[in-house]
């Protein structure tokens, strides 16, 4: 899903981290306004959280295993605006101190995983909520979802490399596969493996939450945060 | 069927490795320890710039000679290095590159022949190779970056970009509390790997997964009032100021005025 430092051309990856600027400042203020002095340390802790559960691996039929993002479970529990920050922050440390990912490649990463995938995941959540549908399928549904819709900008972005940034001969200098190559590879491998860890790992946390009765915690934040007085 | 536990386990390890080998490291007097953070940080992300407008394989091979010169005299194990940065810009990357060197991606010259319409392209290959080292360098420079200074340092220098308050102290609070759930993890998985008898099936890997990440929710919840209590009883008011300690010196200067030299070169011998 971290697309590493060298597929996307330096134009392209000034451009996503434009993109993420408006979203982060808009962000900083939705959180400065909405959370007091006691949810610094939340969000940072929220940050080492989305840090810590990217590292799971999740078994998948046929002895393999994957990676849940937890973009979705972070929306619900500190709202989308933090989750965005502090997915940003966890993407950050990962490029800078681990080196996974790049810093290039951060304005691109933060833009699917810390931007798209939290606020359409989010945005499915509630949309299936108002349909009636409980709590854990809403939420795996969310999740599904979100991913999904990250691979899909992946992918978009991968795929313009060629058709942006080649040589005279036409030699792609980046990424080399189009969009009709890149968006399926991506979309297959997210719509049938990625997407549904994400949906069941999602769900069965919320689920478990419920059952030892800490459902509070998804909440606790995030109705505060969307001036919810729940 | 527990090879997620095991997994998991090692990827924490690598985690807690990565940062007491980077404290080693920061530790021994090298080129890049001697430098200012700040300097540091700046110089290296211009010189990844500079690395991904790169085009041909002789400016990548430079840039290669280059990042390994700076390893060495950074007393980083070249080794240990070259695996580690290879991992990704080499294997992972080489893998999803091959079916670009074919002609069925992209045409181009015939340099060797499967079969008469199925054959490696002289362009597919160089771009290919040129691809591999710049994804190379540009996590060379980081990995190098990362080794040479102390972690909390390259966080501290950061507040130079003058980024909003939010995010350096979230930013800087993050990185300790991530090897505190870190340890709680590791625990949690080492405690069902040891309990484990038999085969379990992967239905039963994913709740326990589900219910891991669940615990460590919980914990951070428990965790952060405690340390929003620790915080206020040593005075905090929601300003949050932290003691830098930045000084350029003498060796900043000759880097820059090295480094300047360098660049001018590489354009004036236009590679």
């Amino acid at each position: 899903m971290h697309i590493p430092e060298g597929y996307l051309s330096p134009q392209t990856c000034a451009v996503m981290g434009a993109a993420m600027v408006p979203v982060l400042t808009v962000a900083a203020k939705k959180v400065n306004k909405s959370f007091d002095k006691r949810d610094v340390p939340a969000m940072a802790i929220g940050s080492a959280f989305a840090f810590t559960i990217m590292m799971f691996n999740v078994p998948i039929p046929g002895g393999t295993t994957s990676h849940a993002i937890g973009a979705t479970l972070l929306a619900i529990t500190l709202g989308p605006w933090a989750a965005s920050i502090s997915l940003t922050i966890a993407l950050f440390i990962q490029a800078l101190l681990f080196g996974d990912g790049g810093i290039l490649a951060l304005g691109a990463n933060s833009f699917n995983i810390a931007f798209i995938a939290p606020f359409v995941g989010y945005g499915i959540y509630k949309l299936m909520l108002s349909l009636k549908l409980n709590k854990v399928i809403s939420s795996a549904i969310g999740g599904y979802v979100g991913i999904n819709a990250a691979a899909l900008a992946t992918a978009i972005e991968l795929g313009l490399q060629p058709l942006l940034f080649h040589t005279a001969n036409g030699t792609p200098l980046y990424f080399p596969y189009g969009l009709n190559v890149a968006i399926p590879a991506m979309m297959f491998a997210h719509l049938t493996v990625a997407g549904i860890v994400e949906a069941v790992i999602t769900g069965l946390v919320v689920y478990y939450l419920q059952k030892v009765e800490e459902e509070s915690i998804l909440y606790k934040f995030s109705y505060r945060l969307r001036g919810d007085n729940r | 069927m527990d090879n997620f536990l095991e997994k998991t386990i090692l990827s924490i390890q690598n985690a807690f490795e990565d940062m007491f080998y980077s404290d080693t490291i920061s530790a021994k007097k090298g080129i890049m320890q001697s430098l200012d953070t700040r300097i540091k940080l700046v110089s290296v992300f211009i010189l990844i710039i500079i690395v991904n407008f790169g085009k041909t394989i002789p400016f990548m091979t430079i840039f290669f000679i280059y990042t390994l010169l700076l390893a060495y005299f950074s007393k980083i194990s070249l080794k240990a290095y070259v695996v580690r940065v290879s991992a990704v810009s080499i294997f992972f990357t080489g893998i999803v590159l091959i079916p670009s060197l074919f002609n069925v991606v992209k045409e181009g010259q015939p340099l060797v022949y499967f079969t008469k319409n199925f054959y490696i392209t002289k362009e597919g290959l160089e771009s290919a190779i040129v691809f591999m080292m710049r994804s190379f360098i540009s996590l060379s420079f980081v990995y190098i970056l990362a080794l040479s200074t102390k972690w909390v340092e390259i966080l501290k220098a950061l507040r130079i970009f003058k980024l909003p308050h939010i995010f350096t102290a979230t930013l800087e609070m993050a990185l300790r509390y991530i090897f505190l759930l870190l340890e709680i993890a590791i625990n949690m998985f080492l405690a069902r790997k040891s309990r484990n008898v038999g085969k379990s099936d992967s239905s039963e890997g994913r709740k326990f997964v589900a219910s891991a990440m669940a615990n460590v929710l919980i914990k951070s919840q428990q965790l952060s009032d405690d340390v929003y209590n620790a915080m206020v009883s040593r005075g905090y008011k929601g300003e949050y100021k932290t003691i830098t300690t930045f000084k350029i010196t003498f060796y900043d200067y000759i880097w820059i005025g090295f480094n300047i030299a360098f660049l001018f070169i590489l354009w004036y011998i236009h590679l």
